[in-house]
């Protein structure tokens, strides 16, 4: 039967292959075979060619013959596993997973066919226990992060996702106007003179911005996916799907246009700042005008892998990411009020006795 | 009286700063880390004067 996913199997013994991210080989836990990407990707590339024509022609059928917002439910999809013909209920934007039955990695090609192909990926290079470690490591040394909750908070999930980002090549034409004042003191007699002189201060220019991340997925904390930038994009690859096996994937479900006025806010703040730096030589400057206006130049389509961590504590949720190339890791963590007040009137109580000893001694 | 709301802003100061610990999670607002080296060209520069204020400050030898 013709199927719209492909499951990377091992070409010795057919047990599931994944991408394992220090050795950047597909490699079979069970008979230890390790694959170049290249290789795995011409024997696949048959199937995934396959499987995209079925899902498309799935799609075509389903759309003469039911009404328009009947054809997928809630916003899912489902699926058959090609090797034990479970069906696999995935969100729509999914487009890599692993069966929950026989645990094959499955890749569904239709979400990276024609437009929705991405232009790069960058390959995991970090494994899960690199990013169990990191969540540990992150709750040391925060003094008011709950007790309890190092103890306590237990693991709930994590996983390896490679989420879609746009990539933006940005240019911005700025011109700036700035107050700035030359502030000199000198004292005469039993007066203090501050002579000030104001300027009108003008800067011009151009600023190109290079492939400035913003994730394309809904499903992203955007403050989460922000704070683990950079990536580095030196290690950037052509796509392929081979590097997706083992891990989640999703296509983007907003496009560049809906992302640009994130990347836009970031690029009209920066040239600002950095038409101030162009500004020396002043007591103070402030930004009186600005003018900014943008030109997105080029807009590439790339995966970035991510490691999502959720812990629950006290019937709440906390999420953690971390960068699945670099290890940068991210999320917010509980605050103990107790400790946060008792600190906060110890703290007092010491500085003012500090302040009235300093006091005594100087009078 | 000084004493004690000097030690109480130092004091706050420094429990922000420990509570800011918790909260990696933001929204950037800045892309000055995507600028390339030569990706700057500065091609209007004026600085135009404008007037001079002067203030003057009695100063107090007295006991503070």
């Amino acid at each position: 039967m013709a199927t719209q996913v492909t499951n990377y199997q091992c070409p010795t013994c057919t047990a599931p292959l994944h991408f394992d991210g220090p050795s950047g080989k597909l490699v079979c836990d069970y008979c230890g075979g390790s694959y170049e990407v290249a290789e795995i990707e011409a024997m696949f590339a048959e199937a995934n060619k396959k499987a995209a024509q079925t899902a498309q022609k799935a799609e075509s059928e389903k759309n003469e013959d039911v009404p328009e917002g009947w054809g997928t439910e809630e916003g899912m999809k489902s699926y058959s596993c090609p090797s034990c013909g479970a069906e696999l209920i995935c969100d729509e934007t999914t487009a890599a997973t692993s069966c929950p039955y026989c645990g094959n990695t499955t890749v569904i090609p239709h979400q990276f066919t024609g437009t929705r192909r991405p232009d790069y990926v960058i390959p995991f290079k970090l494994e899960k226990d690199a990013a169990v470690a990191a969540l540990k490591k992150h709750y040391k040394g925060k003094f008011l992060l709950p007790r309890a909750f190092m103890k306590e908070a237990h693991l709930d999930e994590v996983k390896g996702v490679y989420v879609p980002f746009w990539l933006f090549d940005t240019k911005a034409t700025a011109r700036v106007v700035f107050d700035a004042t030359d502030e000199s003191v000198r004292v005469s007699g039993d007066e203090r003179i501050i002579t000030s002189k104001h300027y009108k201060v003008t800067r011009g220019g151009t600023v190109e911005f290079e492939r400035i991340p913003v994730d394309g997925s809904s499903k992203m904390p955007d403050a989460h996916m922000d704070s683990i930038e950079p990536f580095n994009y030196e290690e950037m690859k052509e796509f392929s799907m081979a590097y997706l096996p083992g891990f989640l994937a999703d296509k983007y479900d907003q496009d560049e246009k809906t992302c640009a006025q994130r990347v836009h806010d970031r690029c009209r703040n920066s040239a600002v700042e950095i038409m101030k730096d162009q500004v020396t030589g002043y007591t103070s400057c402030i930004v009186a005008d600005a003018k900014v206006s943008l030109e997105d130049q080029r807009v590439k389509y790339a995966l970035l892998p991510v490691w999502l961590l959720s812990t629950k504590w006290k019937d709440k949720s906390y999420l953690f990411a971390m960068n699945g190339q670099t290890g940068k890791l991210v999320g917010d963590l509980p605050v103990d009020w107790t400790r946060f007040w008792l600190l906060l009137l110890g703290l007092t109580v010491g500085f003012w006795l500090l302040a009235g000893v300093i006091m005594q001694l100087t009078s | 009286m000084i004493s004690l709301i000097i030690a109480i802003i130092l004091a706050v100061m420094v429990c922000l700063m420990l509570k800011g610990q918790l909260r990696t999670a933001v929204i950037k607002k800045q892309a000055d880390t995507y600028v390339e080296d030569r990706g700057i060209h500065v091609t209007e520069k004026e600085d135009r004067y404008l007037h001079t204020t002067v203030v003057r400050q009695k100063i107090n030898r007295g006991k503070d």
